[in-house]
């Protein structure tokens, strides 16, 4: 019986030793268009979308040259590719973002003048929304107890970004990328300055944007079990 | 003399069991070799070993759980899917393997459709 014991109590420990180990792992994910990172660019020009009658947001500045910048730097800072100045006075052909993507002759004229691998090029549309209303509240009153519905009026600013993103193939023009980016930000402010609400939508969409030219990690954790 | 009795009985029941299960033991061996690799980083050293243990103990679902990490730490997503699959159907009930899996499978989704991650262990650096 005793024996019995021992030795029931030495194959639980035996069990009980096979444990798990938590192993940090760095994950490899390619960028979505196979490039070496060296590449010839030419960042712009961007067409700010206009859906039906609605009109352009009035804006202290422009959001699709607000974007081309913030892409130049963003680019020049994640990789090593060549950015070609901007050329001055290029006009697209059509401010309709689905029969710009069909000019190729525009981008092929574009990538020849600009001596450029890609062109990095697009659409956006950007939302301010003044939400501010009146909202219903559920409100509990300390003096009875009872629960109460009141009116009150929230204040809230609304960004919205919609972005297409086209690559074009510097020496044919033809399109080899398209990826949409979307975001919405909302801040607990009427009137919040639409400047700073649209670069949080920009940081927010960052990881997006850079992974389709640049390589990342991604770092995480899995657990690996020791014998 | 009676703990003589119980010594000997027990190298005998060991031995006994060594010899049964040998694949098992050399298994256990190359699997550790793959943990310690792994630990330092060398995640092909790691698959090379877990590799071995596998084709000494082919239905263990921790060795296949040790292989598909492995997989996935080399960037080889897709043998990894597979490999996770196979572990979970190895041993269904394993909560470490489907946490495991759980969270490939968010990293793979995001990765394969190009969605932005959440915040979390696996947020983007």
């Amino acid at each position: 019986m005793r024996f019995a014991r021992v030795a029931f109590a030495l194959c639980t420990l035996a069990v009980g030793c096979a444990g798990t180990r938590e192993v940090q792992l760095s994950l490899p994910v390619r960028s979505k268009l196979a490039l070496t990172g060296h590449e010839k660019l030419y960042v712009g020009p961007f067409i700010q979308e206009r859906r039906g009658d609605e009109k352009v947001p009035d804006l202290s500045f422009s959001v699709p040259a607000e974007f081309e910048r913030y892409l130049r730097k963003l680019l020049r800072k994640e990789g090593k590719f060549v950015l070609v100045p901007s050329v001055e006075g290029v006009r697209p052909p059509t401010s309709d973002p689905l029969r710009l993507v069909k000019e190729s002759e525009f981008w092929r004229e574009l990538g020849t003048r600009t001596g450029v691998d890609y062109i990095v090029a697009g659409s956006i549309d950007f939302q301010v929304q003044d939400r501010s209303g009146m909202k219903t509240e559920e409100f509990t009153s300390p003096i009875d107890g009872r629960k109460y519905y009141r009116q009150v009026m929230v204040e809230q600013t609304g960004f919205s970004y919609d972005i297409m993103l086209d690559v074009y193939d510097g020496r044919t023009g033809a399109l080899v990328f398209q990826q949409p980016l979307k975001d919405f930000q909302e801040k607990q402010e009427r009137n919040f300055d639409e400047f700073t609400g649209m670069f949080a939508n920009l940081f927010a969409l960052e990881n997006q944007v850079i992974g389709i030219f640049v390589p990342r990690t991604v770092k995480t954790k899995r657990v690996l079990f020791v014998p | 003399m009676r703990f003589g009795v119980v010594v000997v009985g027990l190298a005998l029941i060991s031995g006994a069991c060594a010899s049964s299960t040998k694949p098992a033991v050399r298994a256990s061996a190359e699997m550790n070799e793959g943990v310690q690799g792994a630990r330092r980083g060398y995640w092909q050293e790691a698959l090379f070993r877990f590799e071995r243990a596998r084709q000494l103990t082919p239905e263990n679902g921790e060795i296949l759980n040790n292989l598909a990490v492995a997989l996935e730490a080399l960037g080889r997503y897709d043998e990894a899917l597979a490999m996770y699959k196979q572990a979970l159907q190895a041993t269904p009930k394993n909560n470490i393997i489907r946490k495991n899996y759980a969270r490939f499978a968010e990293f793979y989704t995001s990765y394969a459709k190009g969605v932005k991650p959440k915040v979390g262990p696996d947020a983007l650096r």
